[in-house]
């Protein structure tokens, strides 16, 4: 049986850069997006980017990977537009976003 | 905006029947649940549709239920046995207190999305009775599901097929919808524990004639399974058998028990007029405070429209119970009165109740046998007068130590004692329905009674749980709290105390809260007289329910130097309330009783004093392990409070009432 559901990061076409985060966000994909972070043209902000807004499931994998990439850190991952369940995700396992990127 | 409806559901609790109940059955989850619960929560805000969640948890060493409470959301309830019985039996426990119409059961790896659920929802309101998840339905996706699963799988498949007509390609999906009467129903009739659940709610299904209809799922595979595939492929071969036998037998209703009337919308029902027959402060009868918080949870429901409260007469100059809005005392009975069956079923005459609740233990209606005997026939008459009855009966004369509790001196005096107490339980069980309060209590009554109106209500909590355990500054209070002088006596306690004394510990301080048992006055005040020259011991006397929270915040650690026990303990469960750790004898239903409701304590040897000073000591030595202990109490006690437990009650007192 072929799976249809979207279970890759990709480079995303509507935030320039941005690595876009699979809709499932688990232990079977978190280093190939943490791989496509470490690729990222960073340009002069230093920061990587990265699309949460496909996300309807994260794992405590791929929240660790997020914060071993630099998730809070000025200069280390931001996210743009994160999905609610990321949102919500991120804030139960203790790792509060940025206003900004909430308001997102 | 969906942030904003997430926030709103997670600290308001619902007013009306949610729309959907999300159980989660979960076994050592701490490290995949959270991520689930938050992309449930997510889709479910988003999707407009009101719902609670319940997780399961089936007695898990991990934490789970600790963690899972401590999130503290309005309408996330834990559910639990303290045991590892099974996914089974924790589905079944989740599903048995479902409020919402539609109940989904979804595995705690979301190993299938949430939002398969609006599909299967559309297709429930479009006339199934379930709806099931299915990997192997055309338009089904699977992901990293490894070799030995699919072999696996596709072996047990093969196994079903062959033996069980159940008419599904994929039995066991975790991922399960639900019309909440079929919930409700199969919650009553499931009897397999493990993971072949699945198969007897099918084969159940087919059986009552439901339809069951198949929605294809995606499904990704979870690392992280607390599955053993070999000792479950074993169990599942041998449920299949017993699934087929219990069939042939009759142990699997051949139609779906109705009667579940809460399953209507609430807003659908005529509200009760329900009589509760119960003690009520100031009345120092037992169970006089669990009836007073019974009674106010009872009122708080609006399934309730009036409450008459048939209470026992009232000493002298007593304050009466004040009459409120639905809520109308009536003094009905006089404790030690042999008389008490017919002045009970002449206010019941007089009242009409839609429904009656009898608040029980054996000597409820005296401390005389005759008296106490008489009084438990008030049931079967209010049954026999034609008004649908229900009992909830805090103890068992099974269970009892009768020379411990003081009810007999001699080996034939216990016997003796013991026969009538079992005929006397046969009366009880005359009722319609008879709740009791710990699972071997349900074990006790089915397997040596043969009653099947029995079921399962534990005590609850009265108060907010508080998950605040420090302890105040200054000396730390060692709390022993009841009515003292039969099974629950303090000489040992006091012994302990003296032991800790000796072992150093100079900033402690033993409180003995609480008043003598009805059939011991004056046992306190000769204690207190033979041990005036101990430093730190302090006698409270009767504490008023003002003052219950006070005295439980400035312990330390609560003692209960319990010889036997009647039932549940109103104490422990008062205890984790106020977020305390319990030192308990190692009596065999007590332990049990703290197994199944997710409690524990510190244990020593029954009525040895050294047992109970080590045990003591353990928890002034080390303040991480204490407030581990009141941690996970706290956790329990939010997990059940008497206002969810409540609903249990009014389910089936309102089934009965309707039922012709």
């Amino acid at each position: 049986m072929s799976i249809t559901t979207p279970l890759s990061p990709t480079l995303d076409a509507v935030t320039p850069n941005a690595v876009r985060a699979p809709r499932r966000f688990d232990t079977h994909n978190a280093r190939a997006v943490g791989h496509l972070l470490a690729q990222q043209d960073t340009g002069r902000s230093g920061q990587l980017v990265l699309d949460g807004s496909d996300v309807v499931f994260a794992d405590r994998d791929a929240v660790g990977m997020l914060v071993a990439t630099g998730l809070g850190r000025a200069d280390g991952l931001r996210i743009e537009h994160p999905s609610l369940a990321l949102q919500i995700t991120l804030e139960l396992l203790g790792h509060e976003l940025a206003p900004m990127e909430r308001a997102a | 905006m969906s942030y904003e409806q997430f926030d709103r559901w997670r600290h308001t609790a619902l007013t009306t029947q949610p729309d959907v109940t999300v159980v989660i059955p979960a076994y050592n989850e701490q490290h995949r649940i959270v991520p689930t619960i938050a992309s449930i929560a997510a889709h479910m805000a988003a999707s407009g549709r009101t719902w609670e969640l319940i997780v399961a948890d089936d007695g898990s060493t991990d934490g789970t239920p600790v963690a899972v409470a401590a999130l503290g959301w309005a309408n996330l309830r834990v559910v639990t046995s303290g045991r590892n019985e099974g996914k089974g039996a924790a589905v079944r426990r989740g599903l048995g207190v479902a409020n919402g119409r539609a109940v989904l059961f979804a595995d705690a790896d979301c190993s299938t999305p949430i939002d398969e659920l609006d599909p299967m929802l559309e297709r429930l309101e479009a006339g199934a009775d379930i709806v099931i998840g299915s990997r192997m339905a055309d338009g089904a996706e699977t992901a990293h599901k490894s070799a030995a699963r699919h072999l696996f799988s596709d072996a047990l498949r093969l196994v079903v097929s062959a033996t069980l007509r159940v008419g599904v390609r994929d039995t066991q999906c975790g991922f399960k919808l639900f019309d909440r009467e079929v919930a409700h129903a199969l919650a009553d009739s499931l009897t397999i524990d493990g993971f072949s659940f699945d198969l007897e709610v099918l084969h159940l299904a087919r059986r009552w004639g439901l339809t069951v209809a198949e929605h294809p799922v995606a499904w990704f595979d979870a690392p992280g399974s607390t599955v053993d595939p070999t000792r479950e492929s074993i169990r599942f071969v041998r449920d299949i058998a017993r699934i087929r036998w219990r069939g042939l037998t009759g142990v699997h209703p051949r139609s779906m028990p109705e009667g579940r009337v809460a399953a209507q919308p609430a807003g659908d029902l005529e509200p009760m007029r329900l009589a509760v027959v119960t003690p009520v402060p100031p009345s120092m009868t037992t169970l006089n405070e669990y009836g007073a918080h019974l009674v106010a949870a009872l009122a708080s429901k609006p399934e309730v429209g009036e409450l008459i409260v048939l209470h026992d007469d009232l000493p002298a100059g007593s304050d009466r119970p004040e009459r409120e809005e639905q809520v109308r005392p009536v003094a009905a009975w006089r404790f030690g009165s042999w008389t008490n069956v017919v002045r009970i079923a002449r206010a019941l005459r007089r009242e009409r109740p839609d429904a009656v609740l009898f608040n029980l233990q054996f000597a409820t209606f005296g401390n005389g046998r005759v008296a106490a005997a008489l009084g438990l026939l008030a049931p079967a008459v209010a049954r026999w007068m034609g008004i649908p009855t229900v009992v909830l009966l805090h103890n068992l004369v099974d269970t009892v130590d009768l020379r411990q509790a003081g009810y007999a001196r001699n080996g034939l005096l216990v016997r003796m004692y013991t026969l009538i107490g079992r005929s006397l339980t046969r009366v009880v069980l005359a009722a319609d329905r008879v709740a009791v309060t710990i699972p071997a209590y349900v074990d006790i009554l089915r397997d040596r009674y043969g009653a099947s109106n029995v079921y399962l209500a534990p005590h609850g909590v009265f108060e907010t749980a508080n998950h605040d355990v420090s302890i105040p500054d200054g000396p730390r209070q060692i709390l022993t709290f009841g009515k003292f002088g039969t099974y629950k006596r303090v000489d040992t306690v006091i012994e302990a105390y003296r032991l800790v004394l000796a072992a150093g510990f100079s900033d402690v301080e033993l409180v003995i809260a609480g008043s003598d048992a009805a059939t011991t006055p004056g046992y306190l005040e000769s204690v207190e007289r033979a041990n005036d020259d101990l430093p730190g011991l302090r006698f409270t006397g009767y504490v008023d329910e003002d003052d219950v929270e006070s005295v439980f915040r400035s312990a330390s650690m609560v003692v209960f130097p319990y010889t036997t026990t009647t039932g549940s303990s109103g104490p422990l469960h008062q205890a984790g309330s106020y977020g305390r750790a319990a030192v308990l004898p190692a009596i065999g239903d007590l332990l049990e009783l703290i197994r199944d409701e997710g409690f524990t304590a510190e244990e020593f040897d029954v009525d040895d004093s050294m047992s109970m000073a080590g045990a003591i000591t353990r928890l002034l030595e080390d303040d991480g392990h204490r407030d581990q202990i009141a941690a996970q109490n706290a956790a329990a006690a939010s997990a059940l409070p008497l206002t969810d437990i409540v609903d249990w009650h009014l389910s089936h007192l309102a089934a009965l009432s309707t039922t012709p």
